[in-house]
């Protein structure tokens, strides 16, 4: 088979082939192996590449007996895992200076159950804390499908890795919309699971209490088949839960009567997929402006969140036990030596704005408040989503910014959170698929549900997809290489 | 008099690490006197992505605690972040409760100046211990074997009017907590530490002056030398007319001294907020008393139950109650064997005096076989030490290396008489000696058949073959 004959191949196709042996692992791997090496320099999808030791997994794959079902087949399947995200024996850096030199002895624990076969570590702005992909150590990871434009952030590598084929599939994570965002201006699918529902373990800390790992692939039945690989309760995750219902089995069960709340009607490209969706049998309410206020609240109150749990979760790098060393005499001088020449702008105004906010009132007071009416906004959220199956909305107000444009100003990037940062706030699952595509760059919608609903979500974006794949692949352009 | 005027309002928190064998969050052994930094993993060195998994042994023994004091044990127990940076605190921040704590309420008895007294608690909570600094010279080491054991604080109201309370009240807890296998309390080996905060109060006044807190005393000796020294060194402030400031200080061992360590003019800001990784703790009533159906009845009921059910001196059953670690272990050896009273020996003469888990001398099924076979006639007691000290090394079965070593009670007269003849033929000496009137001897020449037969003859038909054969 030659190259392109694979890279066109889906996940599940490449887990059918290799299953009846029509393929290999080795063979496969080696492919998007010498693909990622190939093109990286131009895309700097990756941080680093692990190629070598992928081919070597790739051959003991190939060696073990029968490996069971097709399910099992997803460990044939290399893939890209974000450099946040702990994987045994290969660096992790997280995009910044501090953990320099730092290789970790465990694995997360979704990697253990995606398979050993990973074709690299993928650039993000430095900790996640980002949404551009410009603010890594490593520099911005440009659009693949238009360089002068971002990837979008934190997650910027895996949606380009995925997007320009450098990958089948690739992990991100996603805290307040760092999967979803980079997916949607890379013309590519990401999952926010619901709150739990993949396991944390070996995944850097950014804010505990909303970080999420997600799947990131072409298409939304890849995802949802790889999805229920990697959910489940782990008991390394205390929050870890198991999926009630498995999602890839339920995407073919149509969208007739179900309830879509749909906020962005007027957009012409929204307006299109709801008439699709509708056209398909999907009941859409046009809910207008009924959640603006939650939404402007949401902002506010995921920011002050994200700040507080970033700033106690990056205490730990003091530069003592591993990654970057502090110079001085004293532990004080030699920690902010340390943090002071390794972290990013971003990240010491998240530590600082946290530990202001912690400390504004004794005993953290107004903290606890914060804290209040983020469950009022998952309370009331959770009245409005009573009534429906799914929140349909845009994912991103437009389509990839330029470089450069979004980054000038911290208000101005977390702004573009404004729509997604409300699933992590309140646990819910949101899938972020491509909707159309305008000046050849892609536009995407996203679907919200509630907690442990990915079945539902997936239906409704399997459906969207059907209807909307010929005029997409129409409005936006190819990845050329 | 002036000086009996100022009466001193005492508070004590003291920290006692859990009998657990792993650590709180983390699967690492808790294991004290290991080289350091052995007993780590990327969950208590703190490194990125290594969430905390939350030992139900923690859980257990801080119920066992709060049950033992007395407290209300509450089903809903929420853990938060203490944020510090100190080189010994591997993520930044302490694993604590701070807000809803695990128990709250509860007492300790002590004998007070006027009759008994309670001393009220304010709470117990669960928290896990940092690092330890070892300084050597200019540098300073850092052992994390340590970081992420666990801990219960229990805080007391400020109701201790004199060191002799104070210390009254430490040992008090200190026998509480080793009884009901919750700690083994050994201040040495900092598994047992308190913070005292001290004031004096103006007799008929409403309020204390402001107090001062001697941090992390490892010894209870220690704690009422440091508060008779606080006291006196606050009343001489306060009656020289200045006022004591709010400061932290030090016990000095050497001086006898407390020292300033710094002033603490508001409280600390240690920015406290839940803990995102660790959900609510939530424990049923049911499993509330299942805890409580399993723990002993306090102990001086339970030193009359041992001495009247079980023949043990008071003596006895007191060494088996407060040694560390060893009373439950003795309650499982005894459901095993209903030979209680050489188990009681054992653990008295064999297992006690190594100072360690007595499991890991010996487990409690191993011991009660070893019971069993002893209290059946079938080893005689120098062969059960034999074999104590074999299985301790192999951790085989007794019987099996009863069997292998020939360890079972010699009786075969046949056989004996063999040692006998030779322990006769290597000890001309012995045998000259009891010849000569000198009835001891025969003790050696004993010994020589107890170590040929590794403490397996039958000691008596032994002796009885030697004097046949001498005579």
């Amino acid at each position: 088979m030659t190259e392109r004959d694979i890279i066109n191949y889906n996940v599940r196709e490449l887990a059918g082939l290799l299953y009846s042996r029509e393929i290999s692992a080795a063979e496969l791997t080696g492919v998007y192996a010498e693909r990622s090496e190939r093109l990286n320099g131009s895309l700097n999808a990756y941080i680093s590449l692990n190629t070598r030791e992928a081919l070597r997994h790739a051959e003991e794959f190939d060696r073990r007996e029968n490996n069971q079902g097709i399910n099992r087949m997803i460990s044939g399947i290399p893939y890209a895992v974000k450099d946040n995200i702990a994987v045994r024996g290969m660096a992790m850096t997280c995009a910044s200076a501090i953990l320099g030199g730092f290789v970790p002895g465990y694995t997360a624990d979704v990697c253990k159950r995606a398979g050993d076969i990973v074709l690299g570590k993928t650039n993000l702005d430095e900790f996640a804390m980002g949404s551009t992909c410009e603010r890594s150590v490593f520099g911005p990871t440009p659009n693949p499908l238009d360089k002068k434009r971002i990837s979008g952030g934190s997650s910027g590598g895996s949606a380009s890795a995925v997007a320009a084929k450098l990958a089948p599939w690739a992990l991100g994570t996603d805290t307040g919309g760092s999967a979803r965002l980079p997916a949607a201006y890379c013309g590519i699918v990401a999952l926010k699971p619901t709150y739990g529902l993949i396991s944390r373990y070996g995944v850097t800390e950014l804010a505990s209490s909303m970080d999420t790992v997600s799947p990131m692939t072409e298409n939304v039945a890849d995802n949802a088949w790889i999805l229920d690989m990697l959910s489940g309760k782990s008991p390394a995750d205390m929050t870890s839960e198991d999926s009630k219902e498995y999602s890839f089995p339920c995407i073919g069960k149509g969208v007739a009567n179900l309830k879509i709340a749909a906020i962005d009607c007027g957009y012409p490209l929204f307006d299109r997929a709801c008439t699709r969706l509708e056209k398909a049998g999907a009941k859409i309410t046009d809910a207008g402006g009924a959640l603006d206020e939650i939404f402007e609240r949401a902002i506010a109150v995921y920011h002050f969140i994200n700040s507080v749990e970033s700033f106690s979760n990056m205490s730990r790098y003091d530069g003592l036990r591993y990654g970057a060393k502090g110079e001085g005499q004293t532990y004080s001088e030699m920690v902010s030596s340390v943090r002071d020449r390794c972290l990013g702008e971003e990240v010491k105004r998240r530590i600082v704005t946290g530990a202001k906010i912690l400390s504004l009132e004794p005993n953290g007071g107004y903290y606890k408040r914060v804290l209040d009416i983020r469950s009022a906004i998952s309370a009331e959220l959770g009245r409005f989503m009573s009534g429906y199956d799914a929140l349909f909305m845009m994912t991103t107000g437009k389509e990839a910014p330029y470089a450069g444009s979004e980054s000038d100003l911290p208000e101005k990037m977390y702004f573009m959170d404004s729509r997604t940062c409300i699933a992590n706030l309140s646990g819910c699952p949101e899938i972020s698929l491509p909707i159309g595509g305008k000046e050849g760059m892609p536009v995407a919608g996203s679907l919200m549900g509630k907690k442990f609903s990915e079945p539902v979500l997936y239906r409704v974006a399997y459906a969207l997809e059907q209807e909307l794949s010929g005029a997409i692949s129409c409005e936006v352009r190819h990845f050329d290489d | 008099m002036i000086k009996t005027d100022l009466q001193p309002v005492i508070g004590l928190e003291v920290h006692a690490e859990l009998l657990t064998d792993t650590k709180a969050f983390c699967s690492c052994s808790t294991n004290f006197g290991s080289s350091p930094n052995v007993n780590t993993c990327p969950v208590c060195l703190g490194m990125p992505g290594a969430l905390p998994s939350l030992n139900s042994q923690v859980v257990e023994l801080a119920v066992r605690a709060g049950l033992a004091l007395g407290c209300e044990i509450h089903e809903r127990s929420v853990f938060d972040r203490k944020n510090y940076f100190y080189p010994d605190l591997p993520k930044g921040y302490q694993i604590t409760q701070y807000r809803e704590p695990i128990c709250t309420g509860g007492g300790v008895r002590i004998s007070g100046g006027w009759g008994e007294k309670t001393v009220e608690l304010e709470r117990i909570h669960i928290e896990e211990d940092a690092g330890k600094l070892i300084h050597r010279g200019e540098k300073t080491l850092i052992d994390f074997n340590r970081a992420g054991v666990p801990l219960i604080e229990i805080v007391s109201r400020p109701q201790i009017s004199s060191p002799e309370e104070a210390m009254e009240y430490l040992e008090d807890l200190r026998r509480t907590l080793t009884y009901y296998g919750i700690s083994d309390c050994k201040m040495n080996e900092g598994s047992m530490r308190c913070d005292v905060n001290i004031s004096l109060r103006r007799r008929g006044a409403d309020r204390a002056g402001e107090r001062c807190e001697i941090k992390n005393i490892n010894s209870i000796s220690f704690a009422g030398k440091a508060l008779e020294y606080e006291i006196e060194r606050q009343r001489m402030i306060l009656e020289s007319g200045e006022i004591v400031r709010r400061e932290t200080r030090r016990f000095n061992e050497d001086t006898g001294k407390t020292e300033h360590m710094r002033y603490k003019e508001t409280e600390d800001d240690y920015r406290y907020f839940r803990e995102p990784n660790i959900p609510v703790l939530k424990i049923s009533r049911d499993y509330i008393d299942s805890i409580r159906a399993s723990m002993p009845e306090p102990p001086y009921e339970e030193i009359c139950r041992l001495v009247r059910e079980y023949g043990m001196t008071e003596r006895s059953a007191g060494m088996i109650m407060f040694s560390p670690g060893i009373y439950p272990y003795f309650l499982r050896v005894a459901k095993m064997t209903s030979f209680r009273i050489h188990a009681a020996n054992f653990i008295i003469g064999e297992i006690i005096p190594k100072d360690k888990k007595p499991e890991s001398v010996i487990s409690a099924e191993h011991l009660a076989e070893i019971c069993d076979m002893y209290g059946n006639g079938e080893i005689v007691s120098s062969a059960a030490k034999t074999l104590m000290s074999i299985v301790q090394e192999t951790g085989n079965p007794p019987r099996e290396e009863a069997v292998k070593n020939g360890l079972f009670r010699i009786r075969d007269r046949e056989m004996l008489m063999k040692y006998a003849e030779e322990a006769v033929a290597e000890n001309p000496k012995s045998v000259s000696d009891y010849r000569a009137g000198k009835a001891n001897a025969i003790k050696q020449l004993l010994g020589s058949v107890m170590r040929a037969t590794k403490g397996a003859a039958d000691p008596d038909l032994a002796e009885k073959l030697l004097r046949e054969l001498i005579e």
